[in-house]
């Protein structure tokens, strides 16, 4: 086995840094994996692995499965509900789509507005491959998306214009930034409950989103993606509005966390 | 009610083997909980230096678990959904169980209680275990409360097998798994039982060679559970196989040394010439044993448990002549086991796990392990 040694940059932590390789190991092959395997694939020593993983565990940041293989913990849920209020949206999120009956073998996403753009925190993919592979992490402009113009959508015009006044982000397939069109696409999203990005064509997608809602107002949005060829306006408009409706009486539902007290 | 909490919340002061991960996951508590934060505010809020987190929140930026805003101040990163997306599509863990046992004064519940809170706190699980007196009424409503308080999994030693269906159904409604376990109990997932027809057998044959074929013997008997009627069909059925050997007497009790010494003594009183008893748990021998050494009488007696009291009595060579040893830790070991495989949402092979049983006599006693 041929060790790579980690340039680590002045005044990082090098412990800081092997948390989180194990972390993002894990999480990328969806699995539990014992300390040998871990040791092995990270080739981290055994004693340091068992140093940092026994920290982890303390913390809920990992677990351990029933055979006693280390798993991401539940922790890191609980962390993750800063990025959406503060409240378990995320999880939520997670539990209600397998039962979008509506939305079976659809890629649905959940995304927040960051800056400029929808940044996505979950994905379900759907059962045809799409032409972008949408992962949780992925920023995409906001006022080319559905999720991202659903989003927009609760902000008044003239703030809408101020964010996209300097340099809008550009969108991957290369489309051009419309301010008028962009103003339209929200408006009509208010007007239906629902946005879409249908009539850009932006990497042969068309995204259909609605805003969920949390007690303090717009959180996420839900969207549903399918390629432009699938797109089922109508029916996916009803499937996503109802998915938002469901996630925002379950957010209501929920004892207030200390962020949104 | 028991508790073991496994709130893993590392403080910042908390002694840790790396005090660098410690903090790290204390920064990012601390911003998912409260929101951005500069570094001097990290370092109030936190009760740490600026100098030592200035390192570990810019490792977090560089891991895109943080990232700072214009203002300069630190706030989550998408990694952190990245890793939430990740840990929520392995399959639902065992976070919570629930325990219901008939009581806490019979050692094998204790057995079977702590064994199942090693169990819990090796995957870090939560453990709420409810002691319900030997009342069924109670145990139904302590299992509402564990329905109630959202548990991912009930493990049920039931006080009546029938008797508790509603509060099973109950559960299971609310998609939380029931596990039988020493007892079955109608309407669970899955029963996890000592083999109670092949201790019934055991103790039965048993009991008939040490009356050479011949004689009237009684039955303490007990409430009405699997457990029990699987005992007590499983002696009758090894008695077939010895028909000088009558069962004269057969009363139901509580599983108690108080109840077994009341109902042996009434037995012996109506059948002066019984010359064997079969207890249908070691407490009740005991008290069975009480009530023979009142009479001065000395005849066998067999049970079930195989407990460290039951062992004793056997090696010390009293009226105790043989007890078949169930191992209630590793009945709750695999109704954890089980409990963890139906959170997860695995399909089980069979609803019936019956543990094999061994028979503890004067012969072998000295090689026995018992429990409690």
């Amino acid at each position: 086995m041929i060790e790579i040694s980690e340039s680590v940059t002045p005044g990082r932590s090098p412990a800081v840094r092997k948390a989180a390789r194990i972390l993002f190991e894990l999480a990328a092959h969806h699995e539990a994996a014992s300390f040998g395997e871990l040791s092995r694939r990270l080739a981290m020593p055994k004693s340091s692995l068992a140093d940092i993983c026994g920290v982890l565990l303390e913390a809920g940041v990992l677990a351990r499965d029933i055979d006693g293989r280390m798993q991401l913990g539940g922790r890191l849920s609980e962390i993750a509900r800063g990025l959406v209020g503060g409240t378990p949206l995320l999880e939520l999120f997670h539990a209600a789509v397998p039962h979008a009956e509506e939305l079976a073998g659809r890629t649905v996403a959940l995304a927040v507005l960051s800056g400029l753009d929808a940044a996505y925190l979950s994905v379900r993919p759907g059962e045809r491959p799409l032409p972008l592979t949408l992962k949780p992490g992925i920023r995409l402009p906001a006022w080319s998306t559905g999720t991202g113009r659903a989003l927009l959508s609760t902000l008044p015009d003239p703030v809408i214009r101020e964010m996209h006044t300097d340099a809008p982000p550009l969108s991957p397939s290369g489309q051009l930034f419309d301010m008028e069109r962009l103003i339209e696409a929200v408006g009509l999203a208010r007007a239906r409950g629902f946005a879409s990005n249908a009539d850009l064509g932006e990497m042969a997608l068309a995204g259909t989103a609605a805003v969920v809602y949390g007690r303090g107002g717009p959180l996420a949005a839900v969207g549903s993606i399918v390629d432009i060829t699938s797109a089922d306006a109508g029916s996916d408009a009803e499937a996503v509005r109802a998915l938002a409706r469901h996630l925002s009486e379950s957010l209501r539902r929920e004892p207030a966390s200390p962020s949104e007290a | 009610m028991t508790r073991a909490p496994h709130e893993g919340t590392v403080g910042p002061e908390a002694p840790s083997r790396v005090p660098a991960v410690s903090r790290a996951v204390a920064v990012l508590s601390e911003i998912a909980v409260h929101g951005p934060a500069s570094l001097a505010n990290l370092g109030r809020r936190l009760g740490l230096p600026k100098s030592s987190l200035l390192g570990i929140c810019q490792t977090l930026v560089e891991e895109r678990l943080l990232v700072q805003d214009p203002q300069g101040r630190y706030v989550l990163g998408l990694a952190v959904a990245e890793l939430a997306a990740a840990q929520l599509r392995h399959p639902p863990k065992l976070a919570r169980l629930g325990v219901a046992v008939p009581n806490t004064s019979n050692p094998f519940y204790v057995v079977e209680l702590r064994a199942l809170a090693e169990a819990s706190a090796e995957i870090g699980a939560e453990i709420v275990a409810l002691d319900s007196g030997q009342d069924i009424d109670v145990q139904i409503g302590q299992i509402g409360e564990l329905v109630n308080m959202r548990v991912d999994a009930i493990v049920l030693d039931a006080v009546h097998s029938t008797k508790v269906a509603g509060a099973v159904r109950l559960a299971r409604s609310a998609d939380i798994p029931v596990i039988a376990v020493n007892v079955g109990a109608e309407g669970a997932d899955v029963s996890v039982t000592t083999d109670n027809v092949q201790a019934g057998q055991l103790v039965g044959h048993h009991l008939a060679g040490l009356l050479g074929g011949r004689g009237e013997v009684a039955i303490v008997d007990g409430e009405p559970v699997t457990a029990t009627a699987d005992r007590v069909a499983g002696f009758m059925s090894a008695l077939r196989e010895h028909p000088g050997v009558n069962v004269v007497a057969r009363e139901r009790g509580d599983h108690s040394p108080q109840t077994g010494r009341s109902i042996a003594r009434r037995m012996l009183a109506q059948h002066p010439r019984v010359a064997g008893f079969f207890g249908i748990n070691d407490p009740t021998s005991t008290g069975i044993i009480e009530a023979l050494g009142e009479r001065g009488i000395s005849v066998p007696v067999v049970s079930v448990d195989g407990s460290a009291a039951a062992a004793s009595a056997i090696a010390a060579g009293g009226s105790l002549k043989a007890s078949a040893a169930q191992d209630p830790a590793q009945l709750a070991h695999l109704a954890f086991r089980l409990a963890a495989q139906l959170r997860a949402g695995e399909r089980l092979v069979t609803q019936t796990r019956l543990l094999p049983t061994r028979l503890v006599t004067e012969a072998n006693v000295a090689d026995y392990q018992p429990w409690g």
